[in-house]
């Protein structure tokens, strides 16, 4: 007689629909937390469409129209060196969100395969992992980002893989909790009892059911990665100039002007805010809906 | 306990090896050294000379291979000595002891102005539970935690000069030489680097009073007709209390090493402004020493936070006890 047996029946049911459906029930539920996604979308093709979109060279400098104000021809004003603040402001939005986008997944990924590595086999090995994830923490973030990024060189790249680094930690210990927890199911157990490998397990058997603490951390981790992408740029040590980073819109040689041009200080400003913003609202509700636990991380 | 205690000193001492180990790698991989830097800088115009280089790297020991370098460094910080400045030949210890009076006083008051409003803030919205003030205050705390503070702090200085004719006076006065004009350097600054940390108190805050409001002693101080004021703060807050006090203790720890960006816009001489000097300017010892304060600060703050749960809570200590045995 064959027995048939499948692990995944002990798992616990994972909702699968991610359709119209479960996008308007989201809305229904959180309407603050949908909003912010309505904004992101919105930023997303503004970034992906900036050529379309933007009226100037980003880059272009126009010494007949330095510090105007915002009116007809240039809708936010322009800067000291006449370059029109919207199409800048419109370019930023790629420079933000592709930094943003790649430093949290070098963050997930590099912490979830720690957290996972660590949580699953315990032992020496986590006790290992831990001290060095220890001495990763102990490191003030903003200062650590700055010399990983000084070390490889300003530059768009550089500062993704800085603020992703800087990332992994804060993620791999959650993780680690989670799936230690997740270790002791029985789904777990009885796929080992099969003959799962250890990698199978891992991949095929926690991780689904880790997934949506690491969606919840990834959208956290993403504002966190866009504030300190500005932090840096701010500093002069992110994105180097001219590139339109929003950060360094607001730092350096431009302060000087900000009392006679003020446009210039608030528009690089509110699109960083509003984008952070709206990242954490997005994670805020992902997080009541997919994992009340991570209250406080 | 004992066992516990010397346990995770152990750890932590490993901890710290390795901080030490990564940092001291880590710094040497700048691009380009103080000796380069600064013999470009001692030139007027026209080519470097090789040989001042050379001399300068053989004066800050920077020819000698990295590994012996870290040795020299750890054996020469057992004995007190943190390696002078390479630029202005100042102790390192001593540049750091004229920065962190300013760094300390923009955490101090951060962390009240924070402490103020979060518990403020909380305690409001945790008694206004899903009404719009609970959602507006979350609301509040949630931009506090989003908008980059020196955006914040940019705009602090704008608003009143453009509106008020009204500029704070920038830059460092101590507050020994002259009360009134330090305070109103360091309001502003604590006020942007405040909203930001009340905002993880709030949430503390409003979930630990959500959590007593029901419990039946506090019903019991209702029903006994204290007064509103009386309930929320000897009954509720005084329990809610307790993990809010860690809270602010990592917020400390935190906060050190975050004042940067701030510091700069409001010219404050502290820890950040010294260290991102020190990393523009390749002054090894300076970042070192600098960055490796910040270190032991967290983490003895964290193993004092975590002896803390031991004591109130013997599951940690037993647990830990049995992994070790």
């Amino acid at each position: 007689m064959a027995i048939s047996l499948d692990a995944g029946v002990l798992e616990p049911q994972r909702s699968r629909g991610w359709g119209a459906a479960a996008a308007v029930a989201f809305a229904r539920r959180k309407p603050l937390g949908a909003a912010a996604l309505v904004i992101l979308l919105g930023l997303i093709l503004i970034a992906l469409f900036a050529r379309a979109i933007a009226p100037y060279d980003p880059l272009s400098q126009n010494y007949d129209a330095v510090l105007q104000a915002p009116g007809a021809g240039h809708l936010m004003g322009t800067d000291n060196f006449g370059r029109d603040e919207l199409s800048r402001v419109v370019y930023g939005a790629r420079i933000s969100l592709s930094v943003g986008v790649v430093a949290m997944l070098i963050g997930t990924v590099g912490g979830v395969v720690l957290g996972l590595l660590s949580g699953y086999f315990g032992g020496l090995l986590d006790l290992v992992l831990q001290r060095i994830i220890d001495a990763w923490i102990a490191f003030p973030v903003i200062i650590f980002a700055l010399v990983i990024l000084v070390s490889l060189g300003q530059g768009l790249l550089q500062a993704m893989i800085a603020i992703g680094i800087v990332g992994i930690p804060a993620t791999s210990r959650v993780v680690r909790g989670t799936v230690m927890e997740k270790k002791e199911s029985l789904y777990v157990g009885a796929a080992r009892a099969m003959g799962g490998s250890h990698l199978r397990v891992m991949l095929v058997h926690i991780l689904p059911n880790v997934m949506s603490t690491i969606i919840v951390l990834a959208t956290l981790t993403l504002g966190r990665a866009i504030l300190a992408e500005a932090i840096l740029s701010f500093l002069g040590v992110g994105i180097p100039p001219p590139q339109p980073a929003w950060g360094s819109m607001l730092g350096g040689n431009a302060r000087t002007y900000f009392l006679a041009a003020p446009w210039m200080a608030i528009w690089p400003g509110i699109f960083i805010s509003l984008t952070v913003i709206s990242w954490n609202l997005l994670g805020d509700a992902l997080r009541d809906v997919l994992d009340p636990r991570l209250r406080g991380v | 306990m004992s066992h516990y205690v010397v346990r995770r000193a152990l750890l932590t001492l490993v901890t710290l090896f390795l901080f030490s180990l990564i940092l001291f790698l880590l710094v040497r991989r700048l691009p380009g050294d103080a000796a380069l830097l600064k013999s470009a800088a001692g030139e007027t115009s026209g080519p470097v000379d090789p040989s001042v280089t050379v001399a300068l790297r053989k004066q800050f020991h920077l020819d000698r291979p990295v590994l012996v370098q870290y040795f020299e460094w750890v054996v020469s910080i057992s004995h007190g000595d943190f390696g002078r400045s390479f630029w202005t030949g100042d102790r390192a210890a001593q540049d750091l002891l004229t920065a962190l009076p300013v760094t300390l006083e923009l955490v101090v008051l951060s962390v009240s102005f924070s402490v103020f409003i979060g518990l403020l803030v909380g305690v409001v919205s945790a008694v206004q539970h899903d009404r719009p003030v609970d959602h507006a205050l979350r609301l509040f705390a949630l931009f506090g935690l989003s908008i980059p503070n020196f955006w914040v702090g940019t705009i602090l200085i704008l608003v009143p000069a453009l509106f008020w004719h009204y500029l704070p006076p920038l830059g460092y006065t101590s507050i020994l030489q002259d009360p009134a004009t330090n305070l109103r350097q360091f309001l502003a600054p604590a006020a942007a680097l405040g909203w930001a940390l009340s905002a993880s108190i709030m949430r503390l805050t409003r979930s630990e009073m959500l959590e007593v409001l029901n419990q039946d002693y506090v019903r019991t101080a209702w029903a006994k007709g204290l007064r509103a004021r009386s309930v929320l703060l000897n009954h509720c807050l005084r329990n809610a209390f307790i993990p809010v006090i860690t809270i602010i203790g990592v917020q400390v720890g935190f906060l050190l090493g975050g004042t940067v960006a701030v510091e700069s816009v409001y010219g404050l001489p502290g820890i950040g402004t010294l260290l991102i000097n020190g990393i523009n300017q390749r002054d090894y010892p300076i970042i070192q020493t600098g960055v490796l304060a910040l270190a032991l600060w967290f983490i003895l703050i964290n193993f004092l936070v975590d002896l803390a749960y031991a004591l109130i809570d013997p599951r940690i200590r037993l647990s830990a006890e049995g992994a070790a045995g």
